[in-house]
């Protein structure tokens, strides 16, 4: 028999990396996104090909408001984002501010906070029993409601903003001076040169922000739910449907899920075709320098830009304090103590060691992972990376409600059965947060030549030495900064573990959940501040890493 | 020791074809340059022959064996790259021992073979530092002992010494080149910069739009290019159309005389000659010469009357421009006489070739020589 038809076809390790992963995001991200999908065209008796699921939610008071109030509220609270990112952004890049790196700290420490800590903190603060509302109260003042609309999209604002800000200073900071100086020049006016040459310039990356914050904002399950009393969006209404349909299939929840999935592409769509045909060269030859104010001018920019991030981080500060309030049971009864710390440790001290277990593996899982799809995208010849890189955007885009009914609609039954384990637990935070250390690692090995790689395999490095021995001590701070933001976004993931949790696998997330609904606002506080703690030591540690970089929050 | 046999290799990215039909036979011990502009598929076939392209056709050996099925880490080939690809993470006696662990040679051996080639590249003193403690020309001496400490067949350097400055780059080209000689290995060199091909090769090899246009000695390159392309890359030139008067060929006016091994027909298709600066005499006034040729005797020269357009002295040289027939200019070099200096522009001059310094080809890019 000659040589060749002996030898088998034996792919080298990349080619099993690959497989590996085009494997790995088939099983966990498109069977269960599919799975929800096909369940939404389905009748819920017969299963039985049918529109009558979409017909229903369409035609349906119930879920149109649903709908439209999802709608308002996203849009709404982009807006917001937007109304206190872009000026944010402007004074900070134009201006000289004593304390920038403190505003920008704080913007950051709101960004990573997670909502629902901000919606029930506002409830403290302006709620029916709240603070302020009480002392308006003793002056026989009635205090407009925080719950509804307003509550949902001061948080959206609240919280997003930073989104905005972030991208949009750096656009800002990278505009040619030229261009405004030259614009002055041929007649403009301060507010006209600013509307029609500086904002273009940045609305590409404005609009990325302002996507960003209007996807997040539909997706979003705990401020509505907490905050919002008769407003529901369709992340609440997905959720209650679904807990409605449990035994059944939830082909309701499914198909109000379907929606979600349908405006964030839509949105995503939308942001991509505007700055498609938006896209300037830049030159950065003459870079403005901030300018140093005097007078009231200054006063006015100063207090604009603390009085933003402060009022994004009070409901944080609000919520620690609170953490410090003696209370007994769900009465807080003045004075500080701990006792609300004593409960966390004596009674539910199972949710703090479930959150930080499940997402310390789900993390782990991340950067082992994240390493070898990133070296994938950037180093592989041909298509395939570009089209992994455009896949991994697809866990943006599905909300985690949506996720977890997926994933407990597709894995509930031989030969894989994961209903009420931890492992779907981890498997869902896994994929979803899997974007994440891809996106850090990409842009670390983005950086490294590849000739440093291929110097390795010519002094006769196999390919998974390579990868070990140089590409990963190189990648390393791109590795640990995404894994922190991973494991930021995993122990505050609240909505598709309200959906997969059991008593065994609650985290604190979801405890803080039930005791805000129950009241039981001392508890909520002293996990919150467990989260919150927690959560800046990540922020900490990503900036040590990135040496104060802002982007590595993106 | 390993010869080097490239055999009809092709390799096209989309419509765009990097290597047409390469066939190369280099031999074992010399040293090898590719030498071309930069898209001219130079970097793509040395990186094919490395193992980190893999052509659309033909094959490529290295000492008899076939290399083609043969991944990248086990083709025992050095290489030296041009941003010199040091390991950042690793110390200079780490990255030399690099090649050596994936070969799990033992610490002792490695020790002391490491320790050799420092040596060699005359960095005993540096082994304990770090990368970016080093200049551009340390991590490059890095780089090579770190190819040549595993002892490869053959040695491959993509454009090594194009970012270091220019002083660096010329002591190094000899150091390289001695090198190499006493370690005989077989290189394959890809440059840019045709002085460094010409000064350190055994062997040129010139390439155009993936094709090559000549392998040769550095001496037959220059004095006898095999075309156009390699006639206005190599060295510089002057490239004159010739032209037919009354039947006779003519450059810019002057008849050409009789060149041996030349076609009879020379001029009636369309043709182009090349005259080196350097074999351009120069002489002031416009008669000298011409009088003292009897006309119409066939002579060695060829005569131009020319103007002085424009002159730089450049120390031990005198570069030369000159206005010639139908507004086209010559460039010559000479010595810096006084007499030359002080030329005004617009001075009428003589100048005169030898026949046999003139090359004449076909018209077109790459046309061949006559």
């Amino acid at each position: 028999m000659p040589a060749r038809e002996l030898r088998r076809w034996r792919p080298d390790f990349w080619t099993m990396v690959l497989l590996f992963t085009l494997l790995l995001i088939a099983v966990l991200l498109f069977l269960p996104v599919g799975k929800v999908f096909l369940l939404s065209f389905s009748d819920a008796q017969t299963g039985e090909f049918t529109f009558a699921n979409y017909a229903r939610i369409f035609s349906h008071q119930y879920y149109v408001k649903a709908l439209n109030n999802t709608l308002i509220v996203g849009v709404a609270g982009m807006l917001g984002a937007c109304v206190l990112g872009i000026p944010l952004a402007y004074c900070m890049s134009r201006y000289h501010i004593p304390g920038k790196s403190l505003v920008s700290t704080l913007a950051v420490l709101a960004l990573v906070s997670p909502p629902f800590i901000g919606a029930y903190a506002w409830i403290m603060i302006f709620g029916a029993n709240g603070v302020i509302t009480n002392w308006f109260k003793l002056a026989g003042i009635q205090t407009p409601t925080i719950y509804g609309y307003t509550g949902i999209i001061l948080v959206f604002s609240l919280k997003f903003y930073p989104f905005v800000y972030l991208m949009t200073e750096s656009a800002f900071s990278s505009i040619n001076k030229s261009l405004e100086e030259a614009a002055e020049n041929l007649g403009c006016t301060p507010f006209q040169r600013f509307r029609k040459v500086t904002l273009p310039l940045v609305f590409p990356a404005v609009s990325t922000g302002a996507i960003l914050s209007f996807v997040l904002s539909i997706a979003d399950f705990g401020t509505p739910s907490i905050i919002g009393r008769k407003v529901r969006t369709l992340s609440t209404v997905a959720y209650s449907q679904y807990t409605s349909e449990l035994g059944g299939p939830p082909t309701l929840a499914v198909t109000v899920s379907m929606l979600m999935i349908a405006i964030s592409i839509a949105a995503l769509l939308l942001q991509r075709y505007i700055i498609s045909k938006k896209r300037y060269a830049s030159s950065l030859t003459n870079l403005s320098t901030p300018v140093r104010l005097r007078g009231w001018k200054a006063g006015l920019v100063y207090t604009l830009c603390f009085s933003i991030v402060l009022v994004s981080v009070f409901p944080s500060l609000v919520v620690i304090y609170t953490s410090f309030l003696e209370t007994s049971g769900p009465v807080f009864t003045g004075g500080f103590g701990l006792s609300s710390y004593n409960r966390v440790i004596n009674e539910i001290s199972r949710a703090v060691i479930n959150s930080f277990l499940l997402a310390s593996v789900a993390v782990v899982l991340i950067g082992l992972i994240s390493g070898m799809i990133s070296y994938i995208i950037v180093r592989r010849e041909g298509k395939i990376g570009g089209v992994l890189d455009t896949i991994l955007m697809v866990p943006y885009l599905v909300p985690g409600i949506v996720m977890a009914i997926g994933f407990v609609t597709t894995f509930n039954r031989w030969p894989v059965d994961l209903v009420a384990t931890a492992t779907i637990i981890i498997l869902v935070v896994f994929i979803r947060r899997l974007p994440y250390g891809v996106r850090s690692t990409t842009a670390s090995l983005r950086q490294i030549k590849p000739s440093i790689e291929e110097a390795a395999a010519s002094l006769g490095a196999r390919p998974l030495n390579v990868f070990m021995q140089v590409t990963t001590p190189l990648i390393m701070p791109g590795l640990i900064a995404g894994a922190m933001m991973s494991f930021i976004t995993a122990i505050n993931e609240l909505s598709s573990t309200l959906i997969l949790y059991t008593g065994k696998t609650v985290t604190m997330p979801v405890y803080i959940y039930i005791s805000v609904l129950d009241g039981e606002f001392g508890i909520a506080a002293a996990l919150s501040t467990l989260l919150l703690v927690s959560t800046g030591v990540c922020v900490y540690i990503v900036f040590r890493i990135s040496h104060g970089s802002k982007s590595a929050f993106l | 020791m390993a010869d080097v046999f490239i055999d009809r290799v092709k390799k096209s990215y989309g419509s765009v074809v990097a290597l047409h039909d390469i066939t190369l036979d280099i031999p074992s011990g010399s040293f090898f340059t590719l030498l071309g502009p930069s898209g001219c598929g130079k970097t793509t076939l040395l990186r094919t022959i490395a193992g980190f392209h893999k052509q659309d056709q033909g094959s490529i050996s290295v000492a008899g064996e076939v290399l083609d099925s043969i991944p990248v880490h086990r083709r025992d080939i050095g290489m030296v790259f041009q941003d010199y690809a040091i390991f950042p993470h690793l110390s200079v006696r780490a990255n030399i021992a690099f090649g050596l662990r994936q070969r799990k040679v033992t610490r002792a051996d490695i020790r002391t073979r490491v320790a050799e080639i420092l040596r060699v590249v005359q960095l005993e003193h540096l082994a304990d530092r770090m990368p970016h403690e080093l200049s551009g020309g340390q991590q490059q001496r890095v780089g090579l002992a770190r190819a040549l400490v595993t002892r490869p067949k053959v040695l491959l350097m993509d454009e090594p010494l194009s970012n270091l400055d220019a002083q660096l780059r010329i002591d190094l080209r000899r150091e390289l080149r001695s090198l190499q000689q006493d370690l005989g290995i077989t290189t394959i060199y890809v440059t840019h910069d045709q002085e460094e091909a010409l000064e350190m090769s055994d062997h040129v090899c010139v390439m155009y739009q993936g094709v090559i246009q000549q392998a040769a000695n550095p001496w037959t390159i220059y004095h006898q290019p095999a075309n156009r392309f390699v006639a206005s890359f190599v060295g510089t030139n002057n490239f004159l159309p010739v032209e037919l008067k009354d039947d006779v060929p003519c450059l810019c006016d002057a008849l050409i005389g009789h060149i041996d091994g030349l076609p009879a027909d020379l001029g009636r298709t369309q043709q182009v000659a090349s005259i080196r600066p350097e074999h351009i005499e120069l002489q002031t006034g416009t008669t000298l010469w011409s009088e003292a040729q009897p006309s119409g005797q066939r002579s060695d020269y060829v005569h131009f009357p020319a103007t002085v357009h424009y002159q730089s002295f450049a120390g031990r040289e005198l570069r030369l421009t000159a206005g010639v027939a139908d507004g086209l200019e010559v460039q010559l070099i000479t010595e810096p006489h006084h007499e030359y200096l002080d030329l005004a522009a617009q001075s009428p001059i003589t100048l005169r070739v030898r026949n046999d310094r003139i090359c004449f080809y076909e018209v077109g890019e790459t046309g061949v020589r006559l």
